[in-house]
């Protein structure tokens, strides 16, 4: 995930050799151990990694982010095309992939400096405001626009299908901070951009929560008349917010103390934190997304340890990113996403439109720089965990048609998270705040730290 | 706590607290060999405390065949060097023969008891069941561990020629054992494999792989490697080469042996790679030491009371000899005295890391068997190794007059 760094062309062209000779180990191992489904996870790992690094380098010559170069690497790795990786190792893979996330949320948290926060708070409030009720609205009504190619809306009463384009309205609002974190740590751009769709990606999971409690009240008795309206939702939200900070806060504080009194070997104490934390927050039923996005946001600015810990992160970034995004790929349903492309392209193509249309709405109100003008909706269109997570509770929730709505769901997000980081890295490449544009920094030397 | 998360947090806890404990400059603490990890899993495992089951450690088996692979491939980086300096080929063929040596009189003795206490019926030279079990036995106890020569010689402030002549002897016998570990895995054909091949081939396969991967590793790093995927490159092809035996019953320690060993000799950034893993083999250590402890099960082998004393006693005999040995062809040696043999007992990840890994591929009497053969010679060079190589070294006058506090001279681990 470096950035800067420029390699000649035999440099890929030997990287390309090695993958080929990869990728015939790992077709030669599976034909050779036809049995060996429940023991693959580790060697899909290690291939997952290597050639999400080995394509997103050669990639790099047309200028696609590491980011998609990855997800297309585990997409062609994955069970639904060379089969490299089947689906017992996507699962099995799926503790490391927690892990990826809750690392990346702490990076994300650490990275919201409270001056950030202060010098854009007129733009966020403003796009806070427009990006979250426009674009729910927006997407709702394109949802009801598109109900004829919705083959199961058509069977929805008009109250239902109201209430399930809010709950889509909703799904659409949902960002990828590790998309954004992902770009960002690539290109290691700086610029009002980059620090305005961090600080809106980063705090926009607290209004997705709060606004997904209001939907799923309003929305309940639409889909399903018999249901009485109830406030439940709101005392959930309220245990699982207030709980989450508070345990975040703690946790940015412990690990604040930690580098402060012992700061070594921080990776690896990240590493286990991770692993232990993801399964204690499981078992709380807390928001894990936000208890780390607070505990780095405790870090940094609570603390005077936000640098070290930023760095300790961002060493692990080569792995981390390239596992998310490669696992994600492995696990994009190919087969679905080329029976629904059509309507996902529909839905995505309008969530876009309306994302824009809200973008240049908060930039007029908020009077943003010309560079935010532009472009300040090019860092919201990547999607993936979050709403894949609010579909999968939609399918348990409402069986009737919950499975069509999620498998519609993993189309879209699956669209969005290809397209989105071409359209950031594009925007951050314009406006000059990629490092591509300054001067080629000297690439950090291999240290010992771990 | 469900017993997942009890081992997630004993995990997290002695990892925290070996990073918490050791300082940089100051000498490793806690046991000599570096086992001490294993004698926590034991007191928690199904002899003793019985916290933690069979069935949760299975759980992690994952883990411990990376924390297994990548302690070999560290193993396999460093072979042939004692941190910058690289070890003379006498010196490296001495620490083989040493190896190969210990090996074959333990495993020559425990096929022979195994033989009388469980007769197969099979000519010896196709009792393939017995050979693994006896072998894997012999390779568990065939090392003198590295750690405690350090351990001591950091104590005793220790520098000179017999100093260093074990450090070199200790580093070399890694070799025998690392690679037989394949061909024995391969004895019973692996269950995994859809082609049947002749032992010998598969056994050549699992060097070739490892080998294979290190020179590709070290392809890409040549690229890479002012780069932040560094460690990305290195985890990947690690973890490839991990999986890939693992998927097909082969040994994971041979394989990253070999791994490692062809990394360090193709790339031209041996030092900076070392530099860089290094510092990871005691977290590796750890859990995976902790995972070994935890799985030993003393009733779970059979006639313990007759092969544990039958191994141990053939273990001392052929560090015996290895000392009269090295006695005869080294002068720093003798002065040592009756104290180098057993000194030389001392052993411990290694031998662990094959007993694991024997557990591991071969679950039931053959692997609990060669684990509690490794677990009873890590405990046995623990208590009389560490004593005896500081008089020995004191013996050959290479241990610091004791004259209270002065600056230390620390082999770098």
């Amino acid at each position: 995930m470096s950035g800067g760094e420029q390699k000649s062309l035999p440099s890929r062209g030997v990287e390309l050799l090695v993958l080929a000779v990869l990728v015939g180990l790992m077709v030669l191992a599976i034909r050779a151990t036809p049995h060996g489904h429940g023991t693959s996870a580790l060697a899909a790992l290690g291939f997952l990694l290597l050639a999400g690094t080995v394509v997103a380098s050669v990639l790099e010559i047309v200028g696609i982010p590491h980011l998609t170069a990855y997800l297309l690497a585990g997409m062609a790795a994955g069970p639904y095309a060379l089969g490299l990786v089947d689906h017992q190792a996507v699962t099995d893979l799926s503790p490391i992939n927690a892990l990826a996330l809750s690392l990346i949320a702490l990076a994300g948290g650490a990275e919201l400096r409270l001056s950030l926060l202060r010098d854009a708070l007129r733009s966020l409030a403003w796009a806070t405001l427009t990006q979250n009720l426009l674009v729910l609205l927006g997407m709702a009504a394109v949802f009801v626009a598109l109900r004829p190619l919705l083959p199961f809306a058509a069977s929805l009463s008009t109250s239902a299908l109201v209430g399930v384009a809010l709950v889509w309205g909703t799904m659409a609002i949902t960002r990828s901070p590790a998309a954004t974190l992902g770009v960002l740590s690539q290109t290691r751009a700086k610029g009002p951009l980059a620090d305005f769709t961090l600080a809106f990606v980063m705090t926009s999971d607290v209004v997705v929560v709060i606004l997904l409690a209001i939907v799923f009240t309003i929305a309940d008795p639409l889909i399903e008349p018999g249901t009485p309206f109830s406030f439940g939702a709101f005392r959930r939200l309220g245990h699982e917010v207030l709980g989450s900070v508070a345990v975040g806060s703690t946790l940015g504080l412990m690990l604040a103390a930690y580098i402060r009194f012992v700061g070594r070997q921080l990776v690896l104490v990240l590493v286990v934190l991770g692993l232990v934390m993801t399964q204690v927050i499981d078992y709380l039923r807390f928001d894990w997304l936000l208890i780390f996005i607070t505990a780095g946001f405790v870090v940094q600015n609570l603390s005077s340890q936000g640098e070290k810990f930023i760095q300790s992160i961002d060493r692990l970034g080569e792995v981390v990113y390239v596992v998310f995004f490669a696992i994600a790929g492995a696990h994009l349903d190919l087969p679905l996403l080329g029976k629904l492309w059509p309507v996902a392209l529909a839905l995505g193509v309008g969530r876009a439109l309306v994302t824009v249309g809200a973008g240049k709405v908060a930039s007029h109100l908020a009077r943003d720089p010309p560079a935010l003008r532009t472009w300040a909706w090019s860092g919201l269109v990547s999607q993936a965990g979050l709403a894949l997570g609010i579909a999968a509770k939609i399918q348990n929730q409402f069986p009737t048609f919950g499975d069509a709505f999620a498998a519609m769901a993993v189309a879209t997000v699956a669209l969005n998270e290809l397209v989105g980081p071409v359209l950031f890295k594009t925007a951050l490449d314009r406006t000059g705040e990629s490092t591509r544009h300054e001067a080629t920094e000297p690439a950090p030397a291999a240290t010992s730290s771990t | 706590m469900t017993p997942l998360g009890l081992l997630f947090a004993l995990l997290a806890a002695a990892f925290l607290g070996t990073i918490l404990m050791g300082r940089p400059g100051q000498p490793r603490r806690g046991t000599a060999s570096g086992s001490g990890s294993a004698l926590a899993g034991f007191l928690l495992g199904p002899t003793l405390l019985g916290v933690v089951t069979p069935a949760v450690v299975d759980l992690f088996t994952p883990l411990a065949q990376v924390g297994l692979g990548w302690l070999a491939l560290i193993l396999g980086l460093d072979y042939g060097y004692v941190d910058r300096r690289r070890i003379a080929p006498i010196r490296r063929a001495a620490g083989g023969l040493a190896g190969a040596l210990a090996l074959a009189l333990v495993a020559a003795v425990a096929f022979v008891i195994l033989r009388r206490l469980q007769p197969t019926g099979l000519p010896w030279n196709q009792d393939a069941r017995t050979w693994i079990e006896a072998g894997g036995i012999g390779a568990a106890c065939a090392e003198t561990t590295r750690l405690s020569i350090r351990w001591v010689a950091d104590r005793i402030h220790a520098e000179g020629p017999l100093t260093e002549l074990l450090t070199d002897i200790s580093d070399a016998d890694d070799l025998v054992p690392m690679l037989l570990c394949g061909g024995l895995f391969v004895l019973e054909p692996p269950a995994g494999l859809r082609w049947g091949a002749h032992p010998a081939l598969l056994w050549t396969g699992q060097l070739v792989l490892g080998a294979a991967i290190g020179v590709i590793t070290a392809l890409l790093l040549a690229r890479e490697f002012r780069s932040q995927s560094l460690w990305g490159v290195l985890f990947g092809t690690s973890t490839v080469a991990i999986g890939l035996a693992v998927r097909a019953d082969l040994s994971v320690l041979t394989v990253a042996f070999a791994m490692g060993v062809g990394l360090s000799h193709v790339s031209a950034h041996r030092q900076a790679l070392r530099a860089l893993v290094v510092p990871v083999e005691n977290p590796l250590r750890l859990p995976a030491l902790l995972l070994a402890g935890a799985r030993i099960d003393l009733a779970a082998v059979p006639f313990l009371a007759w092969i544990v004393p039958a191994v141990l006693a053939a273990r001392v005999a052929s560090k015996v000899l290895v000392a009269a040995c090295l006695a005869l062809l080294s002068p720093a040696a003798r002065k040592a005295g009756p104290w180098l043999a057993p000194g030389l007992l001392a052993c411990g990840p290694t031998a662990l890391s094959i007993g694991l890994a024997f557990a591991l591929r071969f679950p039931g009497p053959i692997g609990d068997t060669v684990l509690v053969c490794a677990a009873a010679s890590t405990l046995l060079g623990e208590l009389v190794a560490p004593a005896s190589l500081k008089r020995g070294l004191r013996h050959a006058g290479e241990a610091a007059p004791q004259t209270g506090s002065q600056p230390m001279v620390r082999l770098a681990t």
